[in-house]
C-alpha cells in the first residue's frame, strides 16, 4: 500500500530525514518509536504534504484499487482524498468554524473525489451521531469551533473522530497518546481497532509503549537520526520500554 | 470659504450654534489628529454639494427590509410612514420632541445638526420589552445625476427608559453605483437599568461616502451591546463614542469591516468610564484585500473616580493581500489607580497551519481560504441577534465565496 524508498526531507536547511524505508502492507498496524529529534514528527508531515518540508531525494509511492500513485506530487487535500489521514500531535484550533461544518465539507472533498455520493444533511447527522457515541463524546462537540477550548484529550478524540467519519485507507497517527489520560487512551485504542480492516492500514508515531496495550501493532521500527535503524514485532517496542534506545542506537 | 464647493455643504446646515461649531472645526483634514490618517480630498474635490431628493419611484425595499421586525424607513434622512412597518405600540414611541444638542462631534455631526430638519426620537418608556426586534433602515437613494454631489444627514435618537430592553439594528444602504454622501447621526440614551442590543450595518455602494457617529450615554446598571459593520462605500468613517456615566453599568462595543478595491474603512471608537464599577469590552476585527485600507483607532478613557473599572479592547486585522494596509491605533488613559485594563492588537494574514489542517482533511485550498475568513468574521458576526443575522451575513458575503 505504501513504500518509501530512500526518503530524504528538510526544513529550511536541515536534513531531517536521511534515506528513510518503509513498507506498509494493507491490512497491517505498524508502530514507529524512536527518542526525540529522530525525525518521527517530520516523517508525518511529508506523508501529508506538510509546505513547510521539502522532499530532497527518495520516493513514495501509494497504492490504491492497483493503482499506484507519486504521493510526493500530490498537494495535502489531494493525498486526503486518496486515503491518507494525519491524526496531528497538536490539533490545530480554527475558532469561528464549527467542527459540523469543518467534518461536513471534508467528508463531502473526500467523497466527491472518490466518486461516492455526498450525504444528505439529515443523514450526515445520523451518521456523526453514531460516530460520536462509538468514541464517547457529547453532541454539543459539534457546535464547539474546531479545537477551540478543547483539553488535550479532546483534542485527540476530535482526531479519531475525524478518522471515524473520512474512514482513511492509511492512517498515520503522530503521537495521539500523547497528553492523553488513561481513559481517554482507551477510547482512542478502541476507535482506532474498530476501523481496522485488511484493506486499510495504521502506523502509529509513538514514544511510548503503552498506546501499544491498546492497538497491537504487526511491526514495530525504531526511526533514529532520520532512519529506520531497526524492526521487528511488538516484542521490539516492550524491549524499548524495558531498556530504552541506547541499546539500539549505540 | 464662499463660493467654494465646501461653502455650498455648508450652506446644507441652518444658522445657528451647531452650524457656527462647524464653521469653527472646519472640513475635516489630515492635519486634524482625529483624521491624520484618512484624507477626505476624494470629498473635498467635490465640484459641490446639494441636499439628497427622493425619487418619484421608489425601488422594491425587499432585498434590505426584515419580515420578522418593526421596521421603520427613512429615505435620504426623512422618515416615510407609508415605507414603515410597526405595531401601534411602536409607533406610539415616535416622539415630537427635538433630539437633544450634541456639542462634541466632529465636523460632520455639527452639520447633521444644522441641518437636520426632521429628527427620528424615539422614546422607549420604563420597562419596555415588546420582544419585537427594530429595524431603522436607511437609504440614500439619489443617483446625483447632476454635477452636485447629494448628501442624506439622518439624524436618530433613542432613548430607552428604566430597565427598558430593545434590539435594534440601524442599517445604511444606497443601491449599487449611487454616488452620495451620507452622514448620519445618532445618539443613545440608557436610562438605569435599560438594556440595548444596537446593531449598525453600513452597507452602502462602492461610489459613495458614508461619515456617521454615535453616541451613547449609559446609566448606573444599564448595559449596551454594539455591533459595528462596514461593508461598503468608497469611504467609510465612523465614530462611535460611549459614555458609563453610571455604578455597574456595562458597554461593548465590537466591529467589523471588510474591504477590497480600493475601498477605505475608518473605524473610530471612544469609551469612557467616568463612573466606577462599569465594565467594557471591545473587539474590532478588519479584513482587507487588494489595495484597500483600514483604520481603527480606539480610545479607552479611565476618569479619576472610576476605581474598579473593568476594560478590554483587542483588535485584529486579516490582510490577504500584500498591498492591502491597515493602521490600529489602540489608547489607554487612565486616570483611576484600582482598575484592569488590557488592550492588545494584532495584523495578520490567513494562519498557514489552519489552512494546512483543512487541507490535510481533503477540503480544497479556496474552501478552506474561505472557511477561514468565515470563522474570522464569525467571532463578531455570531453576536448579531437572530432576526438582524441574515442581512449582516449578506453584507459580507463576497469574502464567503
Amino acid at each position: 500500500m505504501l513504500n518509501i524508498k530512500n526518503l530524504r526531507a528538510a526544513i529550511g536547511d536541515k536534513e531531517i530525514l536521511k534515506g528513510l524505508d518503509l513498507q506498509v502492507g494493507a491490512g497491517e498496524v505498524h508502530a514507529i518509536m524512536g527518542p526525540n529529534g529522530s525525525g518521527k514528527s517530520t516523517l508525518s508531515k511529508v506523508i501529508s504534504g506538510h509546505p513547510d518540508y521539502q522532499v530532497t531525494a527518495g520516493e513514495i509511492r501509494f497504492e490504491v484499487n492497483f493503482k499506484s500513485k507519486d504521493l510526493l506530487s500530490l498537494q495535502p487535500e489531494e493525498r486526503a482524498r486518496e486515503g491518507i489521514f494525519l491524526g496531528f500531535q497538536y490539533p490545530v484550533e480554527i475558532p469561528g468554524v464549527s467542527n459540523q461544518v469543518f467534518l461536513r465539507a471534508a467528508f463531502n472533498a473526500v467523497c466527491k473525489h472518490q466518486g461516492v455520493e455526498e450525504m444528505s444533511e439529515e443523514s450526515f447527522a445520523k451518521f456523526l451521531a453514531s460516530k460520536l457515541e462509538s468514541l464517547k463524546m457529547l453532541p454539543g462537540f459539534l457546535e464547539r469551533g474546531v479545537n477551540v477550548g478543547f483539553s488535550g484529550g479532546e483534542k485527540k478524540r476530535n482526531e479519531i473522530l475525524q478518522m471515524a467519519v473520512l474512514s482513511p485507507r492509511l492512517a498515520f497517527l503522530d503521537e495521539t497518546d500523547s497528553g492523553v489520560d488513561v481513559d481517554a487512551l482507551r477510547v482512542i485504542g478502541q476507535g482506532v481497532n474498530a476501523l481496522r480492516t485488511k484493506n486499510n492500514a495504521f502506523v502509529l508515531v509513538t514514544h511510548y509503549q503503552r498506546l501499544l496495550d491498546y492497538i497491537v501493532p504487526d511491526f514495530v521500527h525504531v526511526l533514529h537520526q532520520g532512519r529506520i535503524i531497526k524492526s521487528g514485532g511488538k516484542e521490539l517496542a516492550l524491549a524499548i520500554e524495558e531498556r530504552g534506545y541506547d541499546w539500539i542506537t549505540a | 470659504m464662499t463660493g467654494s464647493p465646501l461653502e455650498s455643504l455648508i450652506a446644507l446646515g441652518r444658522p445657528g450654534a451647531a452650524l457656527q461649531r462647524a464653521r469653527e472645526l472646519g472640513f475635516p483634514h489630515r492635519s486634524q489628529e482625529a483624521w491624520r490618517v484618512t484624507s477626505l480630498e476624494s470629498l473635498s474635490s467635490q465640484k459641490g454639494f446639494r441636499l439628497a431628493a427622493a425619487p418619484a419611484q421608489l425601488p422594491d425595499l425587499g432585498p434590505w427590509s426584515l419580515e420578522a421586525c418593526d421596521e421603520l424607513v427613512l429615505v435620504n434622512g426623512q422618515l416615510r410612514p407609508k415605507l414603515c412597518r410597526a405595531s401601534p405600540e411602536l409607533l406610539a414611541c415616535i416622539a415630537a420632541s427635538a433630539a437633544p444638542a450634541l456639542v462634541e462631534g466632529g465636523f460632520f455631526a455639527q452639520l447633521n445638526q444644522a441641518a437636520a430638519s426632521s429628527p427620528l426620537v424615539l422614546e422607549f418608556p420604563k420597562k419596555w420589552n415588546s420582544g419585537k426586534p427594530l429595524h431603522l433602515l436607511n437609504l440614500s437613494l439619489d443617483a446625483g445625476a447632476d454635477e452636485l454631489l447629494p448628501v442624506a444627514l439622518p439624524r436618530i435618537h433613542l432613548k430607552l427608559g428604566r430597565d427598558a430592553s430593545l434590539e435594534v439594528m440601524e442599517s445604511h444602504f444606497s443601491p449599487a453605483g449611487f454616488a452620495s454622501l451620507s452622514a448620519p447621526l445618532t445618539s443613545i440614551e440608557l436610562a438605569e437599568g435599560a438594556s440595548l442590543t444596537h446593531v449598525r450595518l453600513q452597507n452602502e455602494s462602492e461610489e459613495a461616502w458614508h461619515i456617521g457617529s454615535c453616541r451613547t450615554d449609559i446609566a448606573a446598571a444599564a448595559s449596551c451591546r454594539s455591533l459595528a459593520f462596514s461593508a461598503g462605500a468608497r469611504l467609510s468613517r465612523l465614530d462611535l463614542n460611549a459614555v458609563l456615566l453610571g455604578e455597574g453599568g456595562n458597554a461593548e462595543l465590537d466591529g467589523l469591516y471588510a474591504v477590497h478595491g480600493r475601498q477605505l474603512a475608518d473605524f473610530h471608537t471612544a469609551l469612557s468610564h467616568v463612573a466606577a464599577h462599569c465594565s467594557s469590552r471591545q473587539l474590532v476585527k478588519g479584513i482587507l484585500d487588494d489595495r484597500s485600507r483600514g483604520v481603527f483607532e480606539g480610545l479607552i478613557r479611565i476618569a479619576k473616580g472610576a476605581q474598579k473599572s473593568d476594560s478590554s479592547q483587542l483588535s485584529r486585522s486579516l490582510l490577504l493581500s500584500p498591498t492591502a494596509r491597515v493602521d490600529t491605533k489602540p489608547e489607554l488613559d487612565v486616570l483611576a489607580d484600582d482598575v484592569k485594563a488590557a488592550h492588545g492588537a494584532a495584523i495578520g494574514q490567513l494562519d498557514a497551519e489552519q489552512m494546512f489542517y483543512l487541507r490535510s482533511r481533503g477540503i480544497p485550498a479556496e474552501t478552506a481560504r474561505r472557511m477561514l475568513i468565515h470563522g474570522f468574521m464569525e467571532e463578531v458576526v455570531g453576536k448579531v441577534p437572530p432576526a438582524f443575522h441574515d442581512l449582516v451575513s449578506a453584507a459580507f458575503v463576497r469574502f464567503e465565496t
